[in-house]
């Protein structure tokens, strides 16, 4: 072996890299070449040179904040903020809800920890979304927003009335709905469907006494709102409050970008 | 916030403004967000975020060299043979005096300095405490470049600094 032979597996072993044979090759060949073995110790005072440069480089203070907050607000017009097309940056028009979906994305780990067997209702409304959307629920059909609210809260007597969320940003648009009866309660159902994960919106009188057992909590500090997150068998729901209603949004969407739906849509009681 | 110093870092050397470092973090995240559900939890969330880091400041800039400074010298020069000639036979003078700060600013700096096909590789192993495959995996390379590139680089790197890092003498430690 040469000394330029010798360069790259004196990078390797700087970095503890080589195989076996690798590195019984190079340390044969450093006993012998005494340049070989200072440009060994160059290359590691080098390496740890740049790490201790890379350590004194941290993230500034307002950047976090930037991150997090700035989301919420219109682009900058510079050309790193443009959007670049469709997919994901179509959610951008949620700006407000990615700030706090982005601090779901980093707090995932614990949204699975906690993941649990959700309550009675919240089950409920878990399996008759994903028959609803396979079409073996039956549940009337109506296009129309404003004729579907009225139709589904006289099927209460008029006690509550549908959430009616536009989702028309994200694709979606009410196709249908039904009243479903859990426990002896009435829940109202509505279908959504379009280019995005269909999704159902399950609104009942309750309380947060209606949470499921062991679903991860998210407060959003800005809307002073509690959201509930749970998930079974690939299907998530999103639970929260408002006044005496409670809202249940159902979807195989990503959580996180469940979770950015409701808190956009959530109005505090 | 996980791995935001880390991000920061990464960015901080590919970028070559730090306002451009704060974009590239803040459209990380965005795009992580995105494209949450191809992360498979339990796996390596650092190296996932690193590469989504990466390709943004790959497709953005890169591909447009607005801002990413290549010295085309560097190629030519770097396959001469005599860098090992030039290795001086035993440690050259005194230990370097200037501060710990004015030294990561210099080698920040010479670091911007080389190219991004050689500064990527050191970025991520030396700063990040990536592997070599892990590495490979984030710049969409075989491992076997990177650890070319990586020594390349190093060389590179070293020529920028020479008269600030003095190779320590045989049996001292450095870590």
């Amino acid at each position: 072996m040469n000394c330029k032979e010798a360069q790259e597996l004196i990078t390797a072993l700087v970095d503890d890299e080589l195989s076996a044979s690798e590195l019984a090759s190079i340390e044969s060949h450093l006993r012998e070449c005494v340049k070989c073995q200072f440009a060994h110790r160059q290359e590691r005072a080098l390496k740890t040179a740049v790490r201790t440069a890379g350590s004194a480089v941290s993230s500034p203070g307002d950047l976090r904040e930037k991150i997090l907050s700035g989301l919420g607000r219109p682009g900058k017009g510079k050309a790193l903020n443009e959007p670049q097309g469709p997919g994901w940056l179509s959610q951008l028009a949620f700006r407000p809800a990615l700030a706090f979906a982005l601090l779901l994305l980093l707090l995932l780990p614990v949204v699975y920890l906690m993941r649990s067997e959700p309550a009675p209702i919240a089950l409920s409304a878990l399996k008759s979304h994903e028959r609803m959307v396979a079409g073996s629920l039956s549940y009337t059909r109506e296009e129309n927003p404003e004729k579907l609210k009225i139709q589904l809260a006289r099927s209460v007597d008029g006690r509550f009335g549908p959430m009616g969320y536009d989702l028309s940003m994200m694709g979606l648009r009410p196709v249908g709905g039904a009243v479903q009866e859990v426990a002896g309660r009435k829940i109202i159902v509505a279908l959504y469907e379009g280019t995005a994960p269909s999704l159902t919106c399950y609104t009942f009188l309750g309380t947060e006494r209606d949470v499921p057992k062991g679903a991860a909590l998210f407060a959003d500090p800005e809307k002073k709102i509690n959201f509930y997150t749970f998930s079974h068998q690939g299907v998530n729901g999103v639970m929260h409050r408002e006044g005496e209603l409670i809202c249940i949004l159902v979807s195989e969407m990503p959580l996180p970008e469940l979770l950015a739906v409701a808190r956009s849509k959530a109005q505090p009681s | 916030m996980t791995y935001l110093d880390h991000l920061y870092r990464m960015a901080f050397h590919l970028a070559k403004q730090q306002e451009e470092a704060h974009d590239m973090v803040q459209e990380t995240y965005v795009r992580a967000l995105g494209a949450y559900h191809q992360f498979t939890p339990g796996t390596n969330m650092k190296a996932w975020l690193t590469k989504i880091l990466y390709n943004f400041f790959f497709d953005r800039f890169h591909e447009k060299k607005r801002w990413v400074l290549v010295e085309g010298k560097f190629g030519e020069d770097e396959e001469q043979p005599d860098y090992w000639e030039r290795v001086p036979a035993e440690n050259p003078g005194p230990e370097s005096q200037l501060l710990l700060k004015e030294r990561s600013a210099k080698i920040a700096d010479a670091l911007r300095n080389i190219p991004e096909e050689f500064r990527a590789p050191i970025l991520l192993v030396d700063m990040g405490d990536f592997s070599y495959a892990e590495a490979a995996e984030i710049l969409a390379c075989p491992v076997g470049t990177v650890r070319s590139r990586l020594s390349r680089g190093r060389r590179l790197l070293y020529r920028r600094l020479k008269g600030y890092l003095d190779a320590p003498k045989k049996g001292s430690t450095e870590e």
